[in-house]
């Protein structure tokens, strides 16, 4: 009897164990490892940071070529001081993954399409679609592009060995807690990595197309229409560089490849997330309060925790620089130094076009391509899912790229897939250590992509932008939509050569601009096309075209202005023409006062932004009727502005589903009821902002917060994107330099400076960014770390 | 006292082999421990309970100032107070289940030997 208790009693402990070890899921719940994840002595317990744990060490490598200290200053910036430029990229590495080594794990194994191994059986669609759009071929692209550059390879070997020198010495009690959640490990670090996190960044930043859709829309609406509600460009925009232009090209004719015939379903397909931009001005010292040029930068983009962005401060005796990064790749993005500031804003020119592909049999093994059989090279994509077989897909490559849909039989040209000619980190790794504008153009000419217009401001009185990236030259409407792809004449003709890439230096109007709108004008002697922000580029000149004047408050009023130039604009046409009791309503009244500032605190940018959508859905609602039976794209926001401006009758203001014909008053008054019947909600209390943790779990996120902003205003905040770093610096004999971001250095979720910077950031102020030449001159630090040669 | 004593070692041993093996050690730990010790039923799972237990609060409650409890409660749907006693608990239950196993499989030995 008592045996058979004991061994009953052995049973139930072997049962408790092996499923307190291991993850299950609970109906549609994943239930972690909780005996992992909850013990004292490797659990998550272990993850607890107290400010009270910092402590120096030190660590030795055989990589290291001589001493180097990193000394994290009271935010936990690290300051890396390195007697040669591989020795501080090893140790910027070696910060990157001491801080954020989850986040680096989970953004490569993104494009990559790993995530289902880790991540279970849901993630499998996602890690298809990765595959099929070929950002790991596009990363092996890169690879062999590198490979070819053995001297500055070495800055990159450097990065990836801090990296990993990092996994190699982490025992399984310090993993960050998200590994002990979701039950893996940390895997090496590879140069590849940094591939792929570049080609996550083309994705986000130059995957936009809408090929299908316009396609689409042509065959529906007929090319009269479809310029009525798809045009090409706003004529209101006011481009980066405004010219003149003295290049030697004439724009081509009209292209004729344009595939209209086919109705095609929207495919699913990872593409740029709407809501993805940046802002950055320079002033020259003509009109800034201080006599020298001051830069302002704010990317857009997705707000996470940990934040996207990881700031970070490198010394050698041959320069000093602070700024941010992407993590995942050496050098600083957006920055300064003694001398100079720098940084991005996004460029919208289309670089992912589909082409149809015309399969000789159903094997899908041939096509064709001007009237020969061509051979598609098959990748065979292997899929290991947690807890479940493995998943094989075929991926077919043709002469454009992989097949995206095999259904729809496109394949996708893009940008992302190309080897670039150089390295494109070394725009980051040279571009910080530049003190003059020649030397920065120089270290920044060979970014491939995703292009970026690159803005500079140095303390002997230079400012300059560049749109600086690889642009196809196209014909007119060339890519716009789906493209023939039997023909090989239907492909893009090169690229526009770099010096002619539209830029601008030293501007008699006293400053340089961009906010993702055109590059350039209409002389521009090339065509492009793609997705153009329309006000807040016009925003940055509204507040400095007439001004005299500028200092810093106003640099930091401009970042922070919830002003909508849209809003504006709208309501000049809109209320005038209401009539009869909604002229009088006291949302009218309230209305007529605002100022078109979307602060949290206002109601009257809620009752805009509903009246404004719901008018704009019933203007296009021949696009919005049909948009359930075919795929159409959405028109823009200020292509219902510039109409309700300057076009009194139309057949689109007729709404098709009611036996009257309405006017434009009609509308306005009609869309404005709507309104009426709102109850009084500020912009806060109708939509938080979230700030999610990349597992998106409530508990590591930071959920509900009251902000203003419209993705109009300079201060571009909407739900789930927002400025996610602003910097402003003012160029003097020693910088004088601000940031901020949503977020915090560390991250791991039960660290003291893991959204520590959040407050700061919603409130619209700063830190101080502190250039310190010498450890010394950082006047509170949390610890050190000493760096040796090891013999 | 014999049981004290074993409390005391299966919290030392508790903590040195964790150290090094993974969580689940406190299974061995606990089964071997009264198994050797003899003990009688109730305290073969009493004893490792308690020890596992009160070793595992105790560590957690020095390394933590409440701020991963915090985040497990959030991550557990459960109040922040309760996620280190729940996670001793866990330990414990194991510790018990197996001390329990080994104290009826060394009852058998002594009858077997006594008589």
């Amino acid at each position: 009897m008592q045996k058979v208790l004991g061994i009953i009693s052995l049973i139930i402990g072997l049962g408790l164990v092996y499923f307190f070890n291991n993850s299950h899921t609970l109906g549609e719940k994943p239930i972690p490892p909780i005996g992992k994840l909850l013990n004292p002595f490797t659990g998550a317990w272990q993850n607890s940071e107290k400010s009270t744990d910092y402590s120096d060490f030190k660590l030795t490598s055989e990589l290291i070529k001589e001493e180097v200290t990193i000394v994290f200053d009271d935010r936990m910036v690290p300051h890396i001081y390195a007697k040669n430029l591989q020795d501080a990229l090893f140790a910027q590495g070696y910060v990157e993954a001491y801080h954020r080594l989850f986040q680096m794990d989970i953004s490569t194994r993104s494009p990559d399409g790993k995530l289902a191994e880790i991540l279970g059986p849901n993630l499998v669609e996602y890690d298809k679609k990765q595959r099929r759009l070929g950002l790991g071929f596009a990363a092996d692209n890169a690879l062999k592009g590198w490979n070819n550059f053995p001297e500055e390879l070495k800055n990159i070997d450097a990065y990836t060995a801090g990296v990993n020198h990092f996994i190699d010495n982490l025992a399984p009690k310090d993993y960050p807690i998200e590994y002990k959640l979701l039950d893996f490990k940390p895997s090496s670090w590879t140069n590849r990595h940094s591939a792929l996190l570049f080609k996550a960044m083309t994705q986000t930043l130059a995957g936009y197309e809408n090929d299908i859709e316009m396609s689409n829309a042509l065959r529906v609406f007929g090319k009269e229409d479809f310029s009525l509600i798809y045009p090409d460009r706003n004529p209101k925009d006011i481009p980066i560089a405004e010219g003149p232009y003295n290049y030697a090209n004439e724009r081509t004719d009209s292209f004729k490849g344009a595939i209209t015939s086919l109705n095609l379903p929207s495919i699913q397909r990872p593409r740029s997330p709407d809501g993805v931009g940046s802002n950055n001005w320079a002033v020259s010292g003509s009109m800034s309060a201080t006599g020298l040029p001051m830069l302002a930068n704010d990317p857009h983009l997705g707000l996470s925790l940990p934040s996207v962005w990881y700031e970070i401060a490198i010394t050698t005796p041959e320069f000093s620089a602070q700024g941010v990064t992407l993590l995942g790749m050496p050098g600083i993005m957006i920055g300064f130094n003694e001398n100079i500031a720098w940084g991005e804003t996004n460029v919208g020119h289309d670089v992912s076009d589909y082409y149809t592909v015309k399969w000789t049999d159903k094997s899908k093994t041939r096509y064709m391509l001007d009237g020969q059989q061509k051979k598609a090279g098959l990748k065979i994509e292997k899929i290991l899912v947690k807890g479940e077989k493995v998943v094989f897909d075929t991926v077919r490559y043709t002469v454009w790229g992989p097949v995206v849909d095999d259904e729809a039989n496109l394949a996708l040209r893009w940008i992302a897939h190309d080897a670039a000619p150089t390295p494109e980190f070394l725009a980051f790794v040279n571009g910080m250590q530049c003190d003059n504008y020649d030397d920065y153009l120089k270290s920044t000419a060979a970014f491939y992509a995703p292009a970026q217009n690159f803005i500079y401001a140095d303390n002997k009185n230079e400012i300059g932008i560049r749109i600086n990236g690889s642009l196809p030259i196209k014909k007119y409407m060339q890519g716009v939509t789906i493209t023939d792809g039997s023909r090989s004449e239907n492909g893009w003709s090169g690229f526009i050569p770099r010096n002619a890439n539209p830029q601008e230096r030293n501007p008699k109007r006293g400053y340089v601009s961009s906010a993702n709108q055109y590059s350039a004008t209409e002389d521009y002697p090339y065509y492009y096309n793609g997705n153009f922000e329309p006000y807040r580029g016009r925003t940055v000149h509204k507040y400095l075209a007439d001004k005299k004047v500028v200092d810093l408050t106003y640099m930091k009023a401009m970042q922070n202005s919830t002003y909508s130039m849209l809003a504006e604009e709208a309501l000049a046409v809109m209320l005038p023409r209401l009539n009869g009791k909604a002229s009088m309503h006291a949302y009218a009244t309230e209305l007529a006062k605002w100022d078109y500032h979307y602060d949290a605190s206002s109601v009257a940018a809620v009752l805009f932004d509903r009246w404004f959508s719901t008018f704009h859905e019933m203007l296009w609602d021949e696009v919005y009727a049909q948009n359930k039976k075919v795929a159409l794209p959405e028109p823009d926001y200020w292509v219902t502005v510039n109409m309700m401006e300057s076009i009194n009758t139309s057949k689109f203001y007729d709404v098709a589903s009611t036996s009257k014909v309405e006017s434009l008053d009609d509308l306005i008054n009609q869309s404005f009821r709507v309104v009426m019947g709102l109850d009084r909600r500020t912009l806060s209390e109708s939509k938080d902002a979230q700030i999610l943790h990349l597992t998106r779990l409530p508990a590591f996120s930071e959920m509900e917060l009251a902000l203003g902003g419209t993705k109009y205003s300079l201060n571009a905040m909407q739900q789930k994107f927002g400025p996610s770093w602003r910097m402003i610096v003012l160029l003097g004999k020693t910088p004088e330099a601000y940031g901020t971001y949503p977020g915090g250095q560390s991250g791991n979720p039960a660290s003291p400076f893991y959204k520590n910077r959040i407050s700061t950031w919603a409130k619209g102020e700063y830190d101080r960014l502190v250039l310190a030449r010498k450890s010394s001159e950082i006047s509170t630090s949390l610890f050190t770390i000493h760096i040796n040669h090891e013999k | 006292m014999k049981n004290s004593i074993l409390f005391v070692s299966i919290s030392i041993l508790t903590v040195l082999c964790s150290l090094v093996a993974p969580w689940w050690v406190i299974a061995p730990i606990s089964f071997v421990v009264a198994y050797l010790g003899r003990m009688k039923s109730a305290a073969g799972f009493g004893v490792p309970f308690l020890a596992v237990f009160g070793t595992w609060l105790l560590a957690i409650y020095l390394k933590d100032n409440g701020v991963v409890a915090e985040l497990m409660g959030k991550l557990l749907l459960l109040p922040n107070w309760s996620t280190p006693i729940l996670s001793a608990c866990l330990g414990g239950l194991v510790a018990g289940f197996f001390g329990l196993s080994g104290a009826l499989f060394s009852y058998r030995r002594k009858t077997w030997v006594n008589g």
